[in-house]
């Protein structure tokens, strides 16, 4: 039964990041911005893992098998998943010098995780990719009025909070929750609706008394 | 017994240069650097890279000649200059690493200008947390054999005198791991001290007009 309520769930977030991934396909083909192509990608390794989890529930498969050492299925699959969020998050940033860094990073993990039975540095790693990128994408995403940005910022922030609970069900929905902040941020949500222009509601406003003035 | 004193001259030459025309061509280096920087406004990559590597070894050759010709020894002291990860093998393998960078850097492979370093320092955390240096050898022959190749490649094609000085220099010394003649291996240290000195002082310019990096 719990796992009919996981698969539902999985379910959820897959859809909704179906959508996500459809509506900055559209974007980028309006405007071919390398941001939303690398939005696009990360979304899509987001979702490969996704479809793994949702055959986990469907087929009640066990990722937890040891490859080598203490490494796992589930933890390589994890790996590769920061890897591509810290290149997306350095291709964002312009550091063509630091390409490098998360390939060679997610490697002596992954070997430090085959020689010690500690999962320590894996958790720390993943907590620096997840805040620092939402820290990153959440302040460049003001300061540019981009609402794909805080999207995303969101979406890493309560994805790692989600990560610090072990009872799957809470990190799923805290998952469900980040996918919909991500939605959110393609939808244009927050350039709607959190991004409201101060000066052009006072013109409208200042419009508005000089038209009541006038009529009186 | 004639050989005997010559070889254990040549050696007492050998340590005392290397501990001080190394070190002094290191700050020749340095002066230049700063000199530059003061010019421009910031550091030369190149000569940043090039600086650091001649430290490095003046550190390694300071090092080496007051553990080996000198009483200033303790057990710790020499521990911790031949261990696995010790001054000496860390040394070396920050040098072929600074190397490879320097081949990064003149060539323009932006993607890998810090990858040298970040597998490095990668290796070198892995052994802080797990004690695994197994690579750490094969690295630095490795890495040190790709250094040499590369930096004559890239100094004729960019007609660079700085590379193809590091290139030299990197030849000589890392042939002084594959000779056990004594004699032979003294000499090389003795002509490897003498051409840093030539090196640092500006002298060495085999190319007359190089590529602009």
């Amino acid at each position: 039964m719990a796992e009919i309520s996981l698969l539902i769930m999985e379910l959820v977030y897959f859809t909704m990041g179906l959508i996500a991934i459809l509506t900055t396909l559209k974007h980028w083909k309006m405007n071919k911005n390398r941001m939303l192509m690398a939005a696009l990608i990360y979304v899509a390794a987001v979702l490969f893992r996704s479809t793994i989890d949702i055959a986990i529930y469907s087929f009640d498969l066990d990722i937890d098998i040891k490859v080598a050492g203490g490494i796992t299925i589930g933890m390589i699959l994890g790996f590769i998943l920061f890897t591509i969020q810290l290149e997306f998050m350095l291709y964002l940033k312009n550091l063509p010098k630091l390409y490098t860094l998360p390939i060679l990073c997610s490697f002596y993990l992954a070997i430090g995780r085959v020689l010690v039975d500690s999962s320590m540095p894996f958790i720390i790693y993943a907590m620096i990719v997840s805040y620092g990128s939402a820290y990153f994408l959440i302040k460049d995403g003001r300061k540019s009025r981009n609402g794909l940005a805080i999207g995303m910022g969101l979406f890493f922030f309560i994805w790692g909070l989600g990560q610090l609970f072990q009872i799957e069900i809470v990190f799923i929905s805290f998952r469900i929750v980040a996918m919909l902040a991500l939605l959110l941020g393609t939808k244009g949500f927050y350039e709607k609706y959190v991004f409201v222009n101060v000066e052009e509601e006072q013109k409208i406003m200042g419009t508005w008394i000089a038209k009541l003035v006038v009529e009186e | 017994m004639a050989e005997d004193l010559l070889i254990s001259s040549l050696g007492i030459v050998a340590n005392l240069s290397s501990a001080v025309f190394i070190p002094l061509a290191t700050l020749i280096l340095g002066r230049n650097l700063l000199k530059d920087k003061k010019e421009t406004g910031k550091y030369n990559t190149i000569r940043l890279i090039i600086f650091s590597t001649f430290l490095n070894f003046s550190i390694l050759a300071v090092t080496e000649f007051l553990l080996r010709n000198t009483p200033f020894t303790t057990p710790f002291m020499d521990e911790l200059f031949s261990a696995e990860f010790g001054i000496y093998n860390t040394s070396v393998a920050i040098m072929v690493t600074l190397g490879l960078t320097l081949i990064f850097y003149i060539n323009r492979w932006e993607v890998l200008h810090f990858s040298a370093i970040f597998f490095f320092a990668g290796m070198f955390f892995l052994y802080l947390f797990t004690g695994f240096y197994a690579w750490l050898e094969d690295y630095t022959t490795i890495a040190g054999a790709a250094s040499i190749i590369f930096l004559y490649f890239t100094a004729i094609r960019m007609k660079d005198n700085g590379a193809l000085g590091i290139a030299i220099f990197f030849t000589l010394a890392f042939s002084t791991q594959f000779v056990h003649e004594a004699l032979l291996s003294r000499i090389i240290i003795i002509s490897y001290v003498a051409f840093i000195v030539i090196f640092s002082l500006g002298v060495f310019k085999p190319f007359k007009q190089e590529v602009k990096t």
